[in-house]
């Protein structure tokens, strides 16, 4: 991890894998919580929620793997 | 499950590993990109198709998310514990000494450490572990990654459902309620089978002809070895050492005994002298750690205290329009905190920095490079076993798995036994564990066997037999060694080495079975 790490734009730019990568496994982890939330209430949006930001964490793998 | 079988299902429950092998091995795709895409693909094909629902599909990615904490925590440990020799230069006393042993024969070298030694941490830690010990040290002596990598995948499948104590072989017990002793008696005659192909398929691979030339009287003799070890203490001892056992008469035939015979004696002189400070205890210190850790933990009642402290996370009942029920579970593969293997590998990564650092061999600034290079390591592998996880569960969830073996068993009726293998490799595929193979498919291959009215032991058997073979192709395995041995990215070229042997095995062990079955009536 570097300074580089939060310019989420140039590390997209840049097409950074491993800052890239280290993105989508933490937004992954971080919608972990946030989507077990969602199944455990049974609400809806909350999952809806939860599985656009996986896809923004798979567009993430798919883009820098 | 409440739909007629057919070819187009068939195919569109295909298309996700279709997908993994083809973006794998043609495409060169990584790992991780693989599994993300053929992820999305199994959702798409089990909402459009298979009829789960959004929340069916997130719990089904929540569980394979989860279950990966479990691999994630033994590679990142392997991985610093790899970093920690490398950085302290233990690798090249290590490879010394070792050399010294097997007298300098590298492909005597290659047979002892990804076969005989990987079978003995597969006997008391299992999952991922020999994996992620062995390929990096093989590295350290001089073996090219993918050969490591390769050797370590394959020298482990035949020791999985006798190795960690034998959690695979449980499964196949507790998912079949057949009778023990016949499970141990087949499956131990057909892991064995498995073994002798292993040591010629190592030797192949290492060299082609020629390592096998070389290979063979070694190959042979250890098989030997390992395999009536293997036989004798699954059937007359304790299955659930069996695997331990014999990976420890493996060492001591490559070690002590096949370097003084004519075969490989003529180099054993030529590697005698002193090429550092370090002594080979030292260097290998963290992994004698870790077999002490294993040996201290796994095989005393000291488990049986702390596998108390269990965490596992509650998941409601799903169900797809199709019928396919996932009942709710109170506690989803459970980690237990305290003895999973992952826990053992850490203890070693810490108690080998206080003692490389009591010895003056561990510098300021070693930490933050062995942090820096381990995060370079592990975030492909990590994607990787992430996105595959999650794509064989919501697989699994949305019943697509077994429709795929039910189908499978439908074509194969004929040649039941030849297809019942492969049936246990591609669970151990999608899964990366024979464990979750012998979960998922033993008890659907038992009814097939009882269907068709063969002997059901024999089948269930040769369930495990493939569940364990196809952990070398898992892309989950080859992700832990890839990562491990820095070649992220390359799995595709690992599965492309060695499914070819992996295909051998499955029809070593299927012919014979078949010939008992349909010839001799067994």
């Amino acid at each position: 991890m570097n300074n580089n790490f939060f310019n989420i734009i140039d590390i997209i730019n840049k097409k950074d894998k491993k800052n890239g990568l280290l993105w989508s496994i933490i937004i992954t982890w971080l919608n972990f919580p946030f989507l077990y939330w969602g199944v455990s209430t049974d609400n809806p949006i909350i999952i809806g929620l939860g599985i656009i930001i996986a896809a923004v964490g798979i567009g993430f793998t798919l883009y820098f793997g | 499950m409440g739909y007629e079988l057919n070819l187009m299902y068939f195919i569109l429950t295909l298309l996700p590993i279709i997908a993994v092998l083809t973006l794998i091995m043609v495409l060169k795709w990584s790992g991780g990109k693989s599994g993300a895409f053929s992820w999305f693909l199994a959702i798409i094909i089990g909402y459009f198709v298979f009829g789960a629902d959004l929340q069916l599909i997130a719990v089904a990615s929540l569980k394979g998310l989860w279950t990966t904490i479990f691999i994630l925590y033994i590679i990142w440990g392997a991985m610093a514990l790899y970093n920690i020799v490398n950085k302290i230069d233990g690798f090249t006393v290590i490879a010394h000494t070792f050399t010294g042993l097997t007298g300098n024969t590298k492909v005597l070298q290659l047979l002892v450490i990804s076969w005989g030694f990987v079978a003995l941490l597969q006997g008391v830690a299992g999952f991922g572990t020999p994996v992620a010990v062995a390929a990096p040290l093989l590295v350290g002596l001089g073996f090219n990654p993918i050969i490591a990598t390769s050797s370590a995948l394959l020298g482990r499948a035949w020791a999985v459902t006798f190795g960690s104590l034998g959690s695979s072989y449980g499964a196949l017990l507790k998912m079949t309620n057949l009778d023990p002793g016949g499970l141990s008696f087949w499956s131990s005659i057909f892991l064995t089978i498995v073994c002798i192909v292993t040591g010629l398929s190592i030797s192949y691979l290492y060299n082609g002809k020629k390592g096998l030339k070389k290979g063979a009287p070694a190959s042979l003799a250890i098989a030997g070895g390992m395999g009536c070890t293997l036989i004798i203490v699954a059937n007359l001892v304790l299955p659930y050492i069996a695997s331990l056992v014999s990976g420890l008469v493996g060492m001591i035939i490559g070690t002590l005994i096949l370097p003084r015979t004519g075969w490989y004696n003529n180099h054993l002189a030529k590697s005698r002298e002193k090429v550092h400070n370090m002594s080979f205890y030292t260097a290998f210190a963290p992994y004698l750690i870790l077999l002490i850790l294993a040996f201290g933990i796994y095989l005393t009642p000291i488990k049986s205290i702390l596998s108390g402290f269990k965490v596992g996370l509650p998941f409601p009942r799903t169900e797809t329009t199709m019928g396919v029920v996932n009942q709710a579970t109170s506690s989803y593969s459970p980690i237990s905190i305290f003895t999973t293997p992952g826990t053992m590998v850490f203890l070693s990564v810490l108690i080998s920095l206080i003692y490389f650092k009591l010895k003056g061999l561990w510098k300021k600034n070693y930490g933050i490079e062995v942090f820096n290079s381990l995060l370079k390591q592990a975030i492909p592998s990590t994607v990787t076993v992430m996105t595959m996880s999650m794509m064989s569960v919501v697989m699994m969830e949305t019943g697509m798995t077994a429709l795929l073996a039910k189908e499978t068993a439908n074509i194969a009726s004929g040649v039941f036994p030849i297809a019942s293998p492969f049936i246990g490799i591609l669970g151990a595929f999608m899964t990366g564990s024979n464990t979750s193979s012998n979960i998922v498919f033993a008890a659907f291959q038992r009814d097939v066997a009882m269907f068709l009215g063969i002997n059901s032991l024999v089948i269930s058997a040769l369930q495990t037999t493939g569940g364990a073979i196809g952990t070398a192709i898992s892309p989950m395995s080859v992700a832990l060694g890839t990562g491990v041995t820095n070649i992220a990215g390359r799995e595709g070229e690992i599965i492309k080495r060695i499914i070819i042997y992996v295909i051998i095995m499955g029809l070593s062990v299927g012919i014979p079975a078949y010939v008992l079955l349909y010839y001799f009536g067994v």
